[in-house]
């Protein structure tokens, strides 16, 4: 499983279909790379660009959450 | 074990279903509880009060038989007023003496005891006048003597036929007697079963209320949450209340709400970034 689909694991539990086009957006507006190029030194710096931009879609403490798993792996 | 509703359907009518078989258990030791008392105060109190009847039945047919001995001896013979008689009074006498015997075994308390133990210390006493007013009237003692023996004889059957009768009391009161006691273990077995029966009420009642409670609050809160995005309201908290199937539920359902915001921005934004076309 490489970095990507474990960070989209993650995220589709939160977002359902929408999570790979969100993680999409997110790595290349936050960390300006390719979502299928992310690596583990990337997971703490998408964790707080995800937890900031979900927020706007489910609530805080379910994008938190989110954020903490991603920033665990 | 996982907190789904098939477990806590289960666990309910589990629960439902043993509460029915603890009252069912207590109603039917009640009835059976009832019955073995009243069988056995029956039984004690009826005996006791037969055996006392029997008692003074025998005491009024011995008595009558010697009184007819003493009246015919002389003019009869001693033989033949024995055989017509005191053979018969004898056996009488020999049967209160045992039926006071059986009363003093049966009987339930100790002062019931004690009056049929009188009434075997009295046969006694009576056995012994009898016997001296016989061989007073047998040996034609002198008139005094006579006099004295049949004296004794009739103190002695007064006092007989006294306890006789305190017995035939004593045995239609330990018939009442367990009479009441029925009727307090009756009363006593019906509002045992009615309290356990009402307190089964009430429990079934409660779980049924936490169980209905615990399906429906979750399932109106969903409702609640589909109607408002049916009708285009997508701010919507939806709220996990139970780890169960309908907790999963709302999880999927957030999850579908979140996307089709997402959707929606996401179209909103490439909306407004697009030139404008002429129409």
């Amino acid at each position: 499983m490489t970095p990507y689909d474990s960070v989209l694991a993650i995220t589709k539990t939160y977002l359902g279909p929408a999570a790979e086009s969100f993680l999409s957006r997110q790595c290349q507006v936050g960390l300006r790379i390719e979502a299928s190029n992310i690596t583990k030194a990337h997971f703490k710096d998408l964790a707080h660009t995800v937890e900031v931009a979900a927020c706007r879609f489910i609530d805080r403490p379910k994008a938190e959450d989110m954020a903490k798993r991603i920033a665990a792996l | 074990m996982k907190p789904t509703i098939r477990n806590k359907l289960l666990a309910g009518f589990s629960g439902v279903m043993l509460l029915m078989a603890a009252v069912a258990g207590i109603g039917i030791y009640s009835v059976f509880s009832l019955r073995h008392s009243a069988e056995d105060a029956t039984r004690v109190g009826g005996l006791l009060n037969a055996v006392a009847l029997e008692i003074q039945v025998h005491n009024l047919e011995a008595q009558r038989r010697i009184e007819g001995y003493l009246t015919d001896v002389k003019r009869i013979g001693a033989q033949r007023a024995r055989e017509t008689y005191l053979d018969e009074a004898s056996f009488e006498i020999h049967e209160i003496e045992s039926l006071a015997d059986r009363a003093v075994d049966i009987a339930p308390d100790a002062a019931q005891r004690a009056k049929f133990q009188k009434i075997v210390a009295s046969v006694g006493v009576y056995e012994k006048a009898l016997d001296q007013a016989v061989d007073a009237a047998e040996t034609r003692k002198p008139d005094a003597e006579l006099a004295i023996a049949n004296a004794a004889y009739t103190a002695s059957a007064e006092q007989l036929h006294e306890n006789a009768e305190d017995g035939e009391a004593t045995g239609r009161e330990a018939s009442q007697t367990s009479q009441d006691d029925i009727a307090l273990t009756s009363r006593r077995a019906v509002w045992l079963t009615v309290g356990v029966s009402l307190l089964g009420l009430l429990l079934g009642i409660s779980m049924s209320y936490t169980l209905a409670r615990a399906i429906l609050t979750p399932v109106e809160h969903l409702k609640s949450v589909a109607e408002n995005v049916s009708l285009g309201n997508l701010e919507v908290s939806v709220r996990r209340y139970s780890e169960d199937e309908i907790g999963d539920l709302a999880d999927s359902f957030s999850r579908m709400v979140a996307a089709v915001k997402y959707f929606r921005l996401e179209m909103e934004t490439m909306e407004s970034e697009a030139p404008k076309r002429p129409i």
